[in-house]
């Protein structure tokens, strides 16, 4: 399905339809009643520090697949890389509103709750959660007359359960209220193993989320290039990398016997290299171009998308993953605090007249509040008044 | 009690230099340009450049001017000609705040192709969404309750808010007391021309052309920006005995409430 909208210059310009047309947080970790109208294509988040960018990115990702205990886990974690300080428990309660009395979020409910209309299947999702424990029994060793023997032990743990419903647009008239609400119990618990994915979960709108520290994480590039060669994306790929060290000819996964899975760079003055060895810049686009092929038909999330990438080398790289979105029906938010990038955008969305729209985020009076920049407003914004909008 | 944050809007930068000269004979203190020392309130509206594909290309780029006093800070702004009225409503969407916090926002423009009432109308339509209650008379002042939480207004259209023309008819009337040789000279020299050399002229230029050949004698090679700034088109002998400026003066006056010198 294609929507015709009006462009800057007046011309009607072709849009694909949003997976995602209007995005309502209620409550999600600090922020309230905020929404995201008319989203576009590709849709900027700027503005200040802490106004909640990231929690928005994260409130999106949550949404394309509420009842997936991995999700809440990743997300949970995610702020946390590399410096876990806190217990899954405190992570997970940290996606919830936090309620302080003398504030003006006094009223807040610790409860998630978030909507969209759009393409989605889902409406709305909302989200609680109650804190347990539970004595489990721990077998420990202890050494014996010269044997080991096992001793059990009572160990009171902590756990978390996410009641979790999610109701689905009422697109078929057979569907009754309670057919379209699809409940889950997730349960947290440490040191137990997280539970199976239910299959009859509702289907998801695929999502991937790239968070800044996405490209230095060894688990994901093997993964993510295996995408790419089944998405027959990898020449398009390759000239991407090539755009940072011409030298690279191919790329491969290599499985050693002890090893896992590494990502082998075929150069041509290094012979064969592990990618992690090259600069910061190259892993970035990198997991850009390895997120594609997870997220086609659906959602591209990506905190702070200037991450790592020189000002030079915005253009070619931001280029190529407006085209690939648009190519793959894969509407892209993404967080900038960088002038550069966002002008960078407003460029390749002009030159291309893809559709862009931008949301200005502001702290006021303890609560963030969003403005919404169509494409005109924002290409006039720094073109004609060089005005600053993040 | 804080600041009184102000918006002068005007659309070009002889208009700007006329209202940077009558700010500082309220004896407010124009901003030096040190945008560490700039008050944080401006940030928002000072332009940040843009990399161009044409190295030459500064179009965009029009500053405000900034005026402070112990109770004021007043933003001279310029728009581009037409589009001030789109600049100002984009500046307003994408900082609502300014519409919430300012003290004032006059709007100081020509009616060089329209009557006065027909320009104001035209800035009434796009801006009373942010400022609702401006008035659409030229001259008139609108000045909310303080419970109503909004900036005072008005809409000033040179010369006079009656009849056609531009801040340059004004100046012309002001150097018939303050430069009355100088226009006098002028005067002759243009008439003096063949009709050939003034065809391309539009409505109005002959007075920015005895303008420009006043500044050129005053100070040769000086833009007519830099002379009305500096020299004494603006000054107490014009205030008093040009009507039109009279009006202006007690308009921002008025506007910004600021006390006369």
């Amino acid at each position: 399905m294609v929507v015709i909208v009006q462009g800057p210059s007046g011309k009607e310009e072709k849009a694909a339809v949003r997976h995602i047309d209007e995005f309502t947080i209620h409550r999600f970790r600090g922020l309230q009643d905020l929404k995201l109208e008319n989203t576009g294509q590709i849709n900027l988040l700027v503005g200040d520090n802490n106004a909640g960018k990231t929690s928005v990115l994260e409130a999106l990702s949550l949404f394309s697949d509420p009842l997936n205990w991995r999700k809440w886990s990743a997300l949970a974690a995610a702020r946390e890389a590399g410096s876990a300080s806190l217990s899954l428990n405190e992570r997970i309660t940290w996606l919830f509103p936090q309620i302080k009395g003398d504030s003006a979020f006094s009223e807040t409910i610790p409860e998630i709750m978030l909507s969209a209309s759009g393409s989605c299947l889902v409406e709305k999702i909302a989200a609680r959660y109650e804190q347990f424990s539970e004595i489990l029994q721990i077998s420990s060793p202890k050494l014996g007359d010269g044997e080991t023997v096992y001793e059990d032990r009572d160990k009171e743990v902590q756990g978390i359960r996410v009641h979790v419903s999610a109701f689905l647009h009422n697109t078929l008239p057979t569907l009754s209220d309670a057919d379209r609400q699809v409940q889950e119990t997730l349960t947290f618990m440490s040191g137990r193993p997280l539970p199976a994915i239910r299959k009859d979960r509702i289907a998801t709108l695929p999502t991937q989320f790239i968070n800044p520290s996405s490209h230095r994480l060894s688990i994901t590039p093997s993964l993510l290039w295996s995408d790419i060669v089944n998405a027959e994306a990898k020449s398009g790929a390759i000239e991407l990398l090539q755009f940072f060290d011409h030298n690279i000819q191919d790329v491969d996964i290599i499985i050693s016997a002890a090893e896992r899975p590494t990502i082998s760079i075929k150069h041509a003055r290094l012979k064969r290299a592990p990618l992690s060895v090259f600069g910061d810049g190259l892993r970035r686009v990198f997991a850009l171009a390895g997120a594609i092929p997870g997220a086609k038909d659906g959602l591209l999330l990506v905190d702070e998308v200037e991450m790592s990438i020189h000002t030079r080398a915005l253009e070619k790289s931001f280029t190529w993953l407006v085209k690939e979105c648009v190519k793959n029906n894969v509407q892209l938010f993404v967080t900038t605090h960088s002038l550069e990038a966002v002008d960078t955008i407003i460029d390749v969305c002009s030159e291309e007249a893809f559709d862009l729209v931008a949301y200005r985020f502001k702290h006021e009076k303890e609560r963030a509040v969003v403005t919404r920049l169509d494409k005109g407003l924002l290409t006039r914004s720094r073109e004609d008044l060089g005005l600053e909008v993040r | 009690m804080g600041l009184k944050y102000s918006i002068l809007a005007t659309e070009g930068a002889h208009d700007q230099a006329a209202l940077c000269k009558l700010l500082r004979m309220f004896g407010l203190e124009i901003f030096k340009g040190n945008r560490k020392t700039l008050d944080t309130f401006w940030l928002d509206i000072v332009p940040q450049r843009k990399e161009d594909d044409s190295l030459y290309s500064h179009n965009y780029v029009h500053l405000p001017y900034f005026f402070t006093s112990q109770t004021h800070s007043v933003a001279v702004y310029q728009g581009r000609g037409s589009s001030l009225s789109q600049n100002i409503s984009d500046i307003m969407t994408l900082y609502p705040s300014y519409a919430r916090n300012i003290h004032a926002l006059g709007i100081i423009v020509d009616a060089d192709t329209k009557l006065p009432h027909e320009v104001a109308k035209m800035y009434t339509d796009k801006l009373s969404t942010f400022f609702p209650g401006i008035s659409n008379i030229p001259g008139i002042i609108t000045a909310p309750s303080i419970s109503e939480k909004l900036p005072r207004t008005g809409i000033y259209v040179l010369p006079d808010n009656n009849k056609k023309g531009t801040l340059d008819s004004m100046l012309v009337e002001c150097a018939s007391h303050v430069y009355p040789d100088h226009k006098a000279g002028a005067e002759v020299f243009l008439s003096s021309l063949d009709l050939m050399h003034k065809s391309h002229w539009k409505p109005f230029d002959y007075e920015k052309a005895v303008i420009a050949t006043i500044a050129s004698v005053i100070h040769p090679g000086i833009a007519n920006t830099l002379s009305i700034a500096r020299d004494n088109w603006v000054c107490d002998q014009t205030i008093t005995t040009v009507s039109s400026l009279a009006n202006l003066y007690k308009f921002i006056s008025d506007l910004l409430e600021l006390p006369s010198q």
